[in-house]
């Protein structure tokens, strides 16, 4: 079984430009990411819808392909939680920007519903499988998370947080007060 | 037999009562106090006077008994049957010198006090709740949660509930069970958890949650004590955005289990205020920057009604749930909105810019709004309204310390019946109104410049310009559009506004993001606003009117279909409408064809025959040339498309 590949992210065309080494920075420490390739990624994400909406855009308005599509894009964004209820042209799929994908990361969910102290604390939680939508655990911080599945971010159900057993470390420490007890009982 | 409805008001020396509908003092009804607390059923109100608490039986307005107090009471809180009383002082040096308690517990019929206890927290409040019977008392400490027995309180607590950093507890009858409910603050690593449980035992929690960031998690019921909703709110905003910190809002609901489910409401913004119905499991969140959302949750916590109006930031059920007031009083301009929950219409705008305490009467019938010392020094009083808006009584004082109505239990009063033609009526007369404000508005602010009489006649849109120089029509210049039109008319190829993509060549000032900055060399991908010499789609040969006015048809019916379709949901008949006459034959042909044959198989043909399109599709964009036949087929692919659309369903 072949796997289907293709490249998710643009490397910038200039490498040293201060205004863009600036912004990117700044967006890695707002949403707690890891490396610039994962700003690079949403980047290509949004060239690519801006593309296929401006595609349509040139075609008339009674085209049944701009319709059909048109509504299939405006219908993937809003359920994603990037485009308002009330905004649904295809002029507003050009204004978004890169805040709107990014907002909608899993790990910016988990920081806002409460669940971590601090964006970069959330990114441990995820990974270290604390976290689960619905039933469903999720060990991805770059997740979408749809605006259905937002009500549902929840500890899971197996995580020490979320009623589940107590993680390795304390189990051990258990163990050993355990013996410290009976021996000074012993003694 | 219906119960007269009183209301009460107090100043720095007098306390009065009132009795409705003409709301006028009752005589030999007035005390001399500060302060005073009504009891949950409003059948006694303790009123403090130095040193003296009077506790008075509102039906007689007669002495029921007094306490000696040592020091002015902070709080003052009756038990659910009247027969107990506590009040908690905020502790000073004379406590320590006597060594006497903050917290006081009390007997109302005689007067005597039966305990008193240290606790340090006033930030920290309720202490001391009482069971619904009155036979269990759940007092707070540092580290645990204490019950007593009423009757024998010096023996001690019978059971007791340990946990380190409780900051929050709640005590609450659901049906038959009693409901523990605690909120503890741990470490930064541990995170702070909220707990519910089943009286005595304690060992399982019916609920458990934890959180990192909050500080505070307080809990309000649902009437049946089946839902209920949390809001933990937080300090400090590690994000910058909001200077109080912020708060988060879940929703519990308790299945048959007897656990209780957990959800996140969803909002992200400010959270204005939040109350539940008092008759049912929904309830209206106010949230947002101004002019700020107003929407009723339901059961199941989604939301179904979305109030529209201005900016508020508080509301106020009546106690049959069936009317509904918003009001924006504090830092906003003031106003009040009432909707009747039974049919979702607004009945009533008050103009009211001032206003600290406010509320319903027991029977809802009426509606009062009072200005008090605590927030602001001028203009006390109080002002009550029907629930249809009218004026009953008005008074001013110098100093009004407070002033409510009495309040019930649920069922004293028969709920009050109105027609629905009477909303009706009242929804029509308050758009009237409103329509009236706005012209006024116009009028008032026009009333002192000089309008010209070119200008009288115009309606109110475009006599708004006041800033603007106002020109005599003869004055102004007319653009003129004469050159595109002689084109038009001679070559016909209508250099159109395109939105050409034309390799706009450098001249491009587009800010493209290509290399074209300023010299624009190759190619300035410009999404220039450059000359692109693009394909412009004109229409060439026709006029400007004609091509205004098909426009303006194919748009509005465009943004009506667009508005109203939805992907999963599109019908036939929108679809087909796309078509012209000749095409719209073959596709119902061809519908009504595949309708009687096996689906999947159509299916499969279907995608085949999409299969070839998109081959086509790659040649064409190889630059190879295509037939004509060969373009009709591309232009089929939508068609085909939505009947496997159609037939999947």
């Amino acid at each position: 079984m072949s796997r289907r590949k293709s490249k998710t992210f643009k490397t910038p065309r200039r490498p040293y430009q201060k205004e863009r080494l600036d912004h990117e920075l700044k967006v890695v420490g707002k949403y707690g990411l890891r490396t610039k390739r994962e700003v690079w990624r949403v980047h290509y994400t949004l060239a690519k819808i801006r593309k296929s909406a401006r595609n349509l855009l040139t075609l008339e308005e009674n085209d049944p392909r701009r319709i059909f599509e048109g509504a299939a894009l405006l219908r993937r964004l809003t359920n994603l939680g990037i485009l308002d209820e009330q905004k649904q042209r295809l002029e507003y799929v050009l204004t978004l920007t890169i805040d709107d994908f990014l907002d909608r990361r899993l790990q910016t969910q988990v920081y806002k519903s409460g669940l971590a102290r601090s964006i970069h604390h959330a990114r441990v939680l995820i990974k270290q499988r604390h976290i689960s939508v619905g039933s469903q655990l999720v060990n991805v911080p770059s997740f979408m998370v749809k605006i259905e599945s937002q009500k549902h971010i929840g500890f899971s159900s197996k995580s020490p947080f979320g009623g589940g057993r107590p993680g390795r470390l304390k189990r051990k420490l258990n163990v050993m007060r355990g013996n410290k007890n009976e021996d000074q009982e012993e003694d | 037999m219906s119960k007269p409805i009183l209301f009460t008001h107090c100043t720095d020396q007098e306390f009065n009562f009132l009795e409705a509908p003409s709301f006028t003092k009752l005589e030999s009804s007035t005390y001399s106090g500060q302060k005073y607390k009504f009891s949950k059923d409003g059948k006694f109100v303790a009123i403090y006077d130095p040193l003296n608490l009077v506790i008075v039986n509102t039906q007689n307005q007669k002495r029921h008994s007094t306490l000696k107090m040592y020091h002015t009471p902070y709080v003052i809180e009756f038990s659910p049957k009247n027969n107990y009383l506590i009040t908690f002082e905020l502790y000073s040096s004379k406590h320590k010198k006597e060594s006497m308690g903050n917290l006081a517990i009390w007997d109302t019929k005689s007067g005597k006090e039966l305990i008193r206890i240290q606790s340090y927290q006033k930030e920290i409040w309720p202490q001391a709740i009482f069971s619904q019977d009155e036979t269990l008392l759940a007092l707070l400490n540092q580290s645990s949660v204490a019950f007593y027995n009423l009757k024998c309180l010096n023996i001690g607590p019978i059971k007791k509930k340990n946990q380190k950093g409780i900051r929050n507890f709640d005590f609450v009858q659901a049906d038959n069970e009693l409901l523990l409910y605690i909120f503890s603050k741990g470490g930064k690593t541990v995170g702070s958890t909220a707990e519910i449980f089943v009286y005595p035992e304690f060992g399982t929690p019916v609920f458990s949650q934890t959180l990192m960031n909050s500080d505070k998690m307080s809990i309000y019921w649902s009437f049946n004590k089946r839902c209920a909703l949390l809001s933990s709110s937080s300090d400090i905003d590690m994000t910058g955005n909001r200077y109080y910190g912020s708060t988060n809002l879940y929703w519990l609901n308790r299945q048959s289990n007897g656990k209780f489910k957990f959800q996140n409401v969803g909002i992200t913004e400010t959270i204005h205020s939040f109350k539940w119905n008092p008759v049912k499991n929904e309830f209206c969140v106010i949230y947002g920057s101004m002019p700020a959302k107003k929407i009723l949750y339901d059961d199941l916590c989604e939301p179904y009604f979305e109030f529209g109006g201005g900016s508020r930031n508080d509301q106020s059920w009546s106690s049959d749930g069936k009317f509904l007031a918003f009001t924006g009083f504090g830092n906003l301009n003031g106003g009040v909105d009432i909707w009747s929950m039974e049919h979702y219409k607004q009945i009533k705008f008050l103009d009211e810019s001032f206003g600290s305490q406010y509320g319903w009467s027991e029977d809802s019938k009426f509606f009062y709004i009072a200005v008090v010392r605590e927030k602001l020094k001028v203009d006390n009083g109080y002002k009550i309204f029907t629930t249809f808006g009218k004026l009953v009584k008005h008074k001013q004082f110098d100093v009004l310390v407070d002033a409510r109505f009495c309040p019930a239990i649920k069922g004293t009063f028969e709920p009050v019946e109105i027609d629905e033609e009477t909303i009706k009526t009242a929804n029509r007369t308050y758009q009237q109104e409103k329509k009236k404000k706005e012209l006024n508005k116009n009028n008032e602010q026009n009333s002192n410049l000089f309008i010209p009489s070119f200008k009288k006649g115009r309606t109110t849109q475009q006599s708004s310009s006041i800033g603007k120089k106002e020109r005599h029509p003869m004055f102004i210049k007319k653009k003129k559009k004469l050159k595109v039109e002689q084109v038009k008319k001679e070559k016909g190829r209508g250099r159109g506004r395109g939105r050409g993509r034309g390799r706009g060549r450098g001249r491009g000032r587009g800010r493209g993001r290509g290399r074209g900055r300023g010299r624009g060399r190759g190619r300035g991908r410009g999404r220039g606003r450059g000359r692109g010499r693009g394909r412009g789609r004109g229409n060439g040969n026709k006029n400007e009117k004609e091509i205004q006015k098909e426009n303006e048809n194919n748009n509005q019916k465009n943004r009506q279909n667009l508005n109203n379709m939805s992907f999963d949901g599109m019908p036939n008949k929108e679809f087909l409408s796309y078509f012209g006459n000749y095409k719209q034959d073959e596709i119902i042909k061809m519908q009504k064809e595949n309708d009687k044959k096996d689906p999947q198989k159509v299916i499969r043909n279907l995608k085949k025959k999409i299969k070839e399109i998109n081959a086509l599709k790659k040649k064409k964009s190889n630059k190879q040339k295509l037939n004509n036949a060969q373009k009709t087929k591309i232009k089929q692919e939508p068609i085909y498309k939505y009947e496997i659309h159609r037939l999947k369903k």
